[in-house]
């Protein structure tokens, strides 16, 4: 008599692929069915990345739940304690601070940048938060208010040294400037020789692709990094006032986040490979000698995926994952003004943009390649574009460049174009407008970048059909710090995750890797 | 060409290269040095393997020649990428009834034969697709060995995932 083979029948790794070509939600639902079934789905480390992948939203999940990133996080914790054990160490929540745009974590000095007078840029609080209890008051440490837009800083607490970044796009040759100032005084630093310092950006530097990221190291080195279409290292002697050594990364698709120092004589650097799927992050840790050189390979090089990181001791090989994700598991659809419109033709150009959250680190954008929407013919033959507006509440801001022009800065964002059947609201974002200056052309260029989420999700089956239709998507890059405000800094050893809610609350995870 | 032995004492002369399609015959005859023959046991001898083996083998046939899969990782997820949807000649082929599909699949697994075993897995998940777990019970004839407050533990935990 032969053994019928059945379903259950099957060898566990049989099982268990079988599982793994079902998508998140019917991984789910598929507990239901029986024992074998739900702890499958439990024990194996393969089919729990599925759930967790559709827990974060990258695939296959619902695209809105109502947990936010943190709940989702503590679920996946709690759910996971009893097979591996997560290495968050130690989450603090800080109490809510006033309305801040931007942390910066160096050894538990916080750094929270202000602006209460819209016209005036630079202007930031230094808050030390050694004292993380609730009864927590804000007393910064030190408050400045400075004339110029600087778009970086950096501080060095030991020797009151605060260094100020300012990027000169539309000077004839692409720079960084660079101030020295006394942390406490706010007044030129007494020790360097040019307290005002010029960096030259060789190639053709775009604004807002990267921060303007340095670190000091041996005390009198300044490590700056700039981008301009690769990474470079300058290493700058300030109280001398020398550029003198520089250093390159040849990762075109790579951009750096949360350059810092490490100990006295290393730095750190978080780079992020948008080109790689999944999401890859790799620390790489240089070591500088007294003379300012670099080593040119880094000591240490550690890979790790978000948002898994933060949860997953193990190295993963598979991953199931459909890439990029269905239309409905973008969060927010964002369309920026169409490029072109012919109202005689009937022929919208548009380019998408599309965001989706990527926790615990922010969000991940799309762009697509052009668009192009045919309005149908209205009944007296003629193409049915009969509208198109922008609207919002004026509220250009005017800001000084370096020469002393007025530019606009920031405004609401929003189109209506209008068919004879629908009509297609694009209500997405505040959007800025950044200069960007190109050495070989002499071109100025206007890029947007988006500094506020968007409020209305726009979705439409045609322009959904476009979308699908459009893939693959020609950019991707991570808007982390930019979109919601969640920073990374490496500090002993440790990964600070600095979580921004918009309560005003924050929260540090501390992650061992 | 190779000999090849089912467990119910079938003889089957088949080319090497059909043969070479099982990683298990592949290896077994390399190891071994051997072009002529070899009987690959295959185990247990608990169920009837001539017909599936005979499935198992017009599949082979069929895919004769083509590139093996490789093994390395980061190849691994684009085959899966590439291999979401299963073949017309594939799907055809693994039209059979529940119990010719284990069958199949258990030797796939056996001979290690990667893209059949891929192609039975998916075709078990897509019959899972778009199921309610009672109906999944039913279509696999299996028991619900939940107590109901299990069932509802279960529910509670997963309450988050469905869409509102």
């Amino acid at each position: 008599m032969s053994a019928r083979p059945t379903l259950l029948g099957v060898p566990d790794e049989v099982f268990i692929k079988i599982l793994s070509s079902l998508d998140f939600l019917q991984l789910v639902r598929s507990q239901l069915v029986c024992k074998q079934f739900d702890h499958a789905v439990r024990s194996s480390g393969e089919l729990q990345y599925i759930v967790e992948l559709g827990v974060g939203g990258l695939a296959d999940g619902p695209s809105h739940h109502p947990f936010n990133t943190f709940e989702r996080l503590n679920y996946l914790k709690s759910r996971q304690l009893e097979w591996r054990d997560p290495c968050v160490e130690e989450i603090t929540a800080i109490p809510p601070l006033t309305q801040a745009h931007l942390w910066k974590l160096r050894a538990a000095t916080l750094v929270r940048v202000s602006n209460r007078d819209p016209l005036i840029q630079g202007y930031f609080d230094v808050v030390n938060v050694v004292r993380l209890d609730p009864s927590f008051v804000e007393q910064p440490e030190s408050s400045y208010c400075l004339d110029s837009q600087y778009t970086g800083f950096e501080l060095d607490p030991t020797q009151d040294l605060l260094v100020l970044f300012d990027r000169f796009p539309t000077l004839p040759c692409s720079s960084v400037s660079v101030s020295l100032l006394s942390l406490n005084a706010g007044t030129p630093h007494p020790e360097a020789a040019n307290p005002s310092l010029v960096v030259p950006c060789h190639g053709k530097y775009k604004r807002g692709q990267s921060d303007s990221l340095a670190c000091i190291v041996w005390e009198e080195t300044l490590v700056v990094q700039l981008f301009d279409g690769l990474t470079k290292f300058y290493f700058v002697d300030w109280r001398n006032g020398i550029v003198f050594a520089y250093m390159l990364r040849k990762n075109a698709s790579a951009r750096i986040h949360n350059l810092c120092r490490l100990g006295r004589t290393k730095f750190a650097f978080i780079e992020y490979d948008y080109n790689a799927w999944p999401q890859r992050y790799t620390l790489f840790i240089y070591s500088v000698d007294p003379q300012g050189n670099a080593s040119s390979t880094p000591d240490h090089l550690a890979t790790f995926n978000f948002p898994v990181m933060s949860l997953r001791t193990a190295p993963l090989t598979v991953i199931h994952s459909s890439f990029p994700p269905a239309p409905s598991q973008y969060h927010h659809i964002i369309q920026e003004k169409p490029s072109f419109i012919s109202h005689t033709s009937g022929i919208v150009q548009l380019r998408m943009i599309f965001a989706r959250s990527t926790p615990p680190f922010g969000f991940q954008v799309f762009i697509s390649p052009d668009v192009l929407l045919r309005a149908e013919k209205g009944p007296d033959g003629r193409p049915s574009v009969h509208t198109w507006d922008e609207w919002g509440p004026p509220n250009t801001r005017w800001i000084k460049d370096p020469l002393g022009r007025l530019t606009p800065t920031i405004r609401p964002y929003g189109y209506r174009i209008g068919f004879a059947d629908r009509i297609l609201d694009f209500n997405p974002c505040e959007v800025g407008r950044d200069m960007c200056h190109d050495d070989s052309t002499g071109v100025d260029e206007l890029s947007s970048r988006i500094v506020r989420e968007p409020t209305i999700i726009f979705t439409s089956e045609a322009v959904r059909q476009n979308i699908a239709s459009s893939l693959p998507y020609r950019e991707t890059f991570c808007l982390a710090e930019n979109m919601s405000q969640n920073t990374l800094s490496y500090v002993d050893e440790d990964l600070y995750l600095v979580e921004l809610h918009r309560n005003g609350t924050a929260t540090i995870r501390i992650c061992t890797i | 060409m190779v000999l090849l032995v089912t467990s119910d004492n079938k003889n089957f002369v088949v080319d090497r290269e059909v043969a070479d399609r099982s990683v298990f015959v592949k290896n077994t005859l390399e190891a071994r040095g051997l072009s002529i023959a070899t009987p690959p046991m295959l185990n247990g001898g608990c169920f009837e393997l001539t017909s599936p083996f005979l499935q198992v083998l017009e599949y082979c046939q069929h895919h004769r020649g083509e590139p093996l899969p490789t093994t390395d990782d980061a190849n691994a997820d684009e085959n899966r990428k590439r291999t979401t949807d299963i073949g017309e000649w594939d799907r055809k082929f693994i039209t059979v009834d529940h119990e010719m599909l284990f069958e199949i699949i258990l030797a796939a697994n056996y001979l290690d034969i990667k893209p059949l075993l891929d192609v039975g897995c998916k075709t078990i998940g897509n019959m899972v697709k778009g199921k309610s777990p009672e109906e999944v019970r039913k279509l696999f004839d299996i028991v619900n060995d939940f107590t109901p407050e299990e069932e509802a533990q279960i529910k509670k935990e997963n309450e988050w995932a469905e869409d509102p």
